[in-house]
């Protein structure tokens, strides 16, 4: 994974980080790997850190982990719907 | 307990032996707790210690499994309840005792006594048989890593009925701080008559006899003329780190002489931790066995002077330790921009501490570490857990020291280091590794023990001593 795909990375989980900052992340309980990749893509998008290829993986976790929630919500929000 | 100079003097005199003890028990509660602990005591002795005035120093008499039967029979029957249990639970106690001990005792002091004696697991038990403790620490280690139990490691590993060889073995697989405390202590603690060393009013003549009977201390101790000991060279060696006899003579010199910057972590989760930092030397690695061995907590540290600070590396560690609970620990806070920094910033310092990845901080992101980190964690953080600014000022034990003693002290201190590497946990730990390179580093070592030090078989060691002989002018 290059500098700028790292970036690029970053740039959409911190968008999905921003979009569930609220106490229902809190209460998401995310293990730590992902957590930790929520703060490592903020941290990117503020410019904060170098955007290293080792930290794609925490990225990645982070990715999936806020999707998975995403997807999760829709679902309750849907059985509400019902 | 032992104390092998004790031992030689017995040997020699029984009379000069009685002296001693007399004189060590004069010292104060906790040297005459030690003497009453001793697994050889005259008679005359264990009566007058009977009689002690402080209860701690009778409990140790009882428990003592050297105590004659004649005073165990006094101690059953002892005005201190906790005085009467140990009596009762010595080995050596007799039925009378029992009976004794029973009626002097409510029958809620009776039923708190046998639910005690019930009490001890054979791990920890000093009188479980060798061969049961070797069964259950090899049963432990024929076990994968991630099955195995701590708490019986340590328990087993601080059992002095443990044997020798199994001792080797637990050594090798230690990784956490109660077991290394656990092994390095082995039951006995500082020998009872190093107490004449740690007190300001040992008479000369005490100190003397100690040192020509060959204690380590001696070789410490300015102007008195200190013997080759012939002892256990890693036994002397943890008793004058466990005294920290070492420590304050080695560490508060360079310290003083600007060589090294004293260091005191508190840290409530790992231990605290002292240690001295010379500059581009590594003189012991961090979180590691000597770290917690040499340094750590002590309560008898006068001659340093601690201030609470914060460093930069620990609001580091502090905003990386709490990381995983960080929703928890900011459960009351808005979810709001200046919320989503910090979080974003003690989730990097956590990807970085504990996961040893590379992150390369920009400008502005020590900018933002210094706003927003520094101030947080100095709210939010316990007390515990700050660094302290380390100053050292003047030592209650003034003849105490490294730079004054002879050349033949410091020679003989230096061999006795560079023999108890023949103990597992001296050699596997880097214990002996790290006071040579003190000794290497220390501006009144003789020029004779560097050239030795230069040829040592451990590479930090020869390092060490290579870097000082190249700074010194005219080499």
């Amino acid at each position: 994974m290059s500098e700028e795909e790292i970036r690029l990375q970053a740039t959409r989980v911190a968008g999905l980080l921003r979009e569930s900052w609220s106490e229902e992340l809190a209460d998401a309980e995310l293990e730590p790997n992902a957590m930790g990749g929520l703060a490592l893509a903020e941290a990117l998008r503020r410019g904060w850190i170098e955007p290293d290829p080792s930290l794609g993986p925490y990225l990645t976790a982070a990715e999936e982990a806020v999707a998975s929630l995403q997807v999760d919500g829709r679902h309750d929000g849907e059985a509400d719907d019902e | 307990m032992s104390d092998p100079i004790l031992r030689r003097i017995a040997d020699h005199d029984a009379e000069e032996l009685e002296a001693c003890l007399h004189a060590i028990v004069e010292l104060g509660d906790e040297a005459a707790g030690g003497i009453a602990a001793l697994d050889f005591l005259p008679e005359a002795v264990m009566r007058a210690l009977a009689g002690h005035a402080s209860s701690d120093v009778r409990n140790a008499l009882a428990r003592n499994r050297a105590c004659s039967s004649e005073v165990l029979s006094r101690l059953a029957v002892d005005p201190d309840e906790w005085v009467r249990y140990s009596a009762v639970r010595n080995a050596n106690a007799s039925e009378q005792d029992r009976v004794a001990f029973a009626l002097v005792s409510s029958p809620s002091e009776v039923e708190r006594a046998n639910q005690l004696k019930q009490g001890i697991p054979p791990e920890s038990d000093p009188a479980t048989l060798p061969e049961v403790l070797r069964n259950m620490a090899e049963g432990e280690l024929s076990k994968e890593a991630s099955h195995r139990d701590l708490h019986l490691r340590s328990a087993l590993g601080a059992n002095p009925a443990l044997p020798e060889d199994v001792v080797d073995q637990l050594v090798q697989v230690a990784g956490y701080r109660w077991e290394w405390r656990s092994l390095w202590g082995r039951g006995d603690w500082i020998w009872p008559s190093t107490y004449a060393f740690l007190s300001e009013k040992a008479p000369e003549w005490l100190i003397a006899l100690l040192a020509r009977h060959g204690h380590p201390a001696g070789l410490l101790h300015r102007g008195v003329t200190a013997v080759p000991s012939r002892l256990d060279p890693a036994g002397a060696l943890r008793d004058l780190i466990n005294s920290e006899l070492l420590v304050r003579a080695l560490w508060r010199e360079l310290a003083l002489a600007g060589v090294v910057d004293l260091v005191y972590w508190n840290d409530s989760s790992e231990g605290d931790q002292f240690f001295p930092r010379a500059n581009g030397l590594e003189l012991m690695d961090s979180h590691s066995a000597v770290h917690h061995i040499v340094g750590g907590y002590s309560s008898t540290r006068e001659w340093i002077s601690n201030v609470d600070s914060l460093e930069e590396y620990s609001v580091f560690r502090l905003a990386a330790g709490g990381f995983e609970d960080w929703f928890d620990d900011h459960y009351d806070e808005a979810f709001d921009d200046d919320s989503l920094g910090l979080f974003a910033l003690c989730g990097v310092a956590w990807i970085s501490e504990m996961n040893y990845a590379t992150v390369g901080w920009t400008p502005a992101g020590r900018e933002a570490l210094e706003d927003v980190l520094w101030d947080s964690m100095a709210q939010r953080a316990d007390s515990d857990d700050f660094d302290t600014e380390v100053t050292v000022v003047s030592s209650r034990l003034p003849a105490i020291g490294y730079a004054e003693t002879s050349d033949s002290q410091k020679a003989q201190l230096t061999e006795l280091i560079r023999q108890s590497r023949r103990d597992s946990r001296v050699r596997t730990w880097g214990i002996a590794d790290h006071f040579l390179m003190c000794i290497a580093l220390h501006p009144a070592t003789p020029q004779l023990i560097r050239d030795q030090l230069l040829v040592d078989s451990s590479e930090d060691v020869r390092e060490v001593a290579r870097m000082v002989m190249s700074a010194q002018p005219g080499t």
